[in-house]
């Protein structure tokens, strides 16, 4: 009753005309329990963005939110056998692999391996400490290995008749956990800081495009006090920030189906993506041309001659263009530059072609690892 | 040029030698590469799109909106642990 009642709208406005919260099935995405080893004798050593993404992915694998019972993933590390792994390590208390878990099979070598002098003692024919490690987590079927080892991180590009191990690198594995994340409707801005959706990619979109910031202010005022053209800007202002945003999750939904199992239904929805992306695209030159076009109170008889493309029947000027030549020279020079003009006529080619003859066609491609094209 | 182990361009593309117009795109490269350049780009353009002037006309409306950015700036400075959109840059092959 509670949800047929919420779900016919007319019939349950408060009095203060509010569509009510209650009354709907509050049904969770789970969230998928990725299981992660991180490669502790090597990633002690990590510099820069790598050693950044590490210490992200010890929080995060640490990390409980709230009315959640657990970290956001399973977490364990590879056991020390370096005094710096011992060192980065120690103070973080994560588990390592449990001897008793470990397959009868691999247990010789990993006892033999945890020798600091394994490397030295060892037969050439004899796996090595690393290799040890990626076996085993490998047969307790864990999901992502983290490592910086290059002689690991080939093992999940070689193919294997036991099957490919899932490795990346510690910047990989950020953007690889913080994906799988959003698709499974989680947003961290931080990582004991989430927000909805919404909020995330207008964060995003605040941080990765200053002037933004600047200019909704002044667009709402404008709108407010009824300035020339400012009833346009607004909506233009409105659907350039709803293109970009749609973007950045078509491109967010694109990067986590890149590593999933490259499937006809996983390539067919990148595709759909993607035409989206492009119309997208296009669709943002489209605002700021219009924009422009109102910010400047232009006439132009044409619709279609609002346009960023530089590019027209010949002997035809861009009039939008001729007319910023004008109001705004350095808009109108910024948009005629060359290589502005390339960058933008890239994302037109595929949109004509999505929007008037055929749509994007692709194929997946499966080397038995997560790259997929 | 692209290089051996790097068959994509930096936006994903690849030409195929069976015809000038086939050309293979990686989805994921090619989105964030996009991403990359339009952020600026829209940057650009509003900061050139000069809406100070604009609402200069009226000054009373400027200052109040001046306040308003103001203050949301100050609001709005939230740092993500993550970057966005994704640098890719090791993309080999197996069989290379």
């Amino acid at each position: 009753m509670g949800v047929y009642m919420a779900i016919n709208i007319r019939e349950t406005i408060d009095t203060r005309g509010l569509i009510p919260v209650f009354g709907y099935p509050q049904l969770r995405a789970e969230l998928p329990r990725v299981r992660v080893t991180l490669h502790t004798d090597n990633l002690a050593q990590a510099q820069g963005e790598d050693a950044l993404a590490r210490d992200w992915l010890v929080a995060m694998g640490k990390h409980v939110g709230i009315r959640e019972t657990r970290p956001t993933f399973d977490l364990l590390v590879t056991p020390a056998r370096s005094s710096q792994g011992t060192a980065w390590s120690s103070p973080h208390a994560l588990a390592t692999y449990d001897v008793e878990h470990i397959p009868i099979s691999l247990q010789r070598f990993y006892g033999l391996s945890l020798n600091p002098n394994w490397e030295e003692m060892r037969d050439p024919n004899e796996p090595s400490a690393p290799l040890v490690d990626a076996k085993i987590h490998q047969a307790l079927e864990r999901h992502l290995f983290v490592t910086l080892d290059q002689s690991v991180l080939n093992l999940a590009l070689n193919p294997r008749p036991e099957g490919n191990v899932f490795v990346l690198t510690p910047h990989e594995a950020q953007h690889y956990i913080d994906l799988c994340l959003k698709a499974h409707e989680k947003y961290h801005i931080r990582t004991n800081y989430t927000a909805n959706r919404s909020v995330y990619y207008w964060q995003r979109l605040w941080n990765l495009v200053p002037a933004f910031q600047a200019a909704w202010p002044y667009t709402v005022y404008g709108a407010a006090d009824s300035l020339p053209g400012s009833a346009p800007i607004m909506d233009f202002m409105q659907a350039l920030y709803a293109r970009l945003i749609g973007q950045m999750q078509a491109c967010d939904r694109i990067g986590w189906l890149r590593y999933g199992i490259p499937t006809s239904d996983a390539r067919d929805e990148m595709l759909n993506q993607l035409n989206y992306f492009f119309m997208l695209a296009t669709g943002v030159f489209d605002s700021l041309a219009w924009l422009a076009y109102h910010r400047f109170g232009f006439r132009i008889s044409s619709p279609q001659g609002v346009t960023l493309r530089a590019e027209r029947r010949s002997g035809r000027e861009n009039p939008l263009f001729r007319q910023l030549d004008t109001a705004a020279p350095d808009l109108a020079s910024f948009f005629r530059d060359r290589q502005q003009q390339e960058r933008i006529g890239l994302f037109y080619a595929p949109r004509d072609a999505i929007q008037h003859r055929l749509v994007l066609t692709g194929a997946h491609f499966n080397s038995g690892q997560v790259i997929s094209l | 040029m692209t290089p051996e182990n790097m068959p994509f361009t930096e936006w994903g593309l690849m030409n195929l030698s069976d015809g000038p117009d086939k050309i293979l795109l990686e989805p994921y490269r090619f989105t964030c590469t996009a991403l990359r350049f339009l952020f600026p780009f829209v940057s650009d353009v509003l900061r050139l799109l000069n809406f100070p002037r604009w609402i200069g006309a009226r000054p009373a409306l400027k200052e109040a909106a001046d306040t308003t950015i103001a203050f949301a700036q100050s609001q709005n400075n939230i740092e993500f642990d993550v970057s966005y959109p994704q640098l890719l840059e090791r993309l080999s092959l197996p069989w290379e």
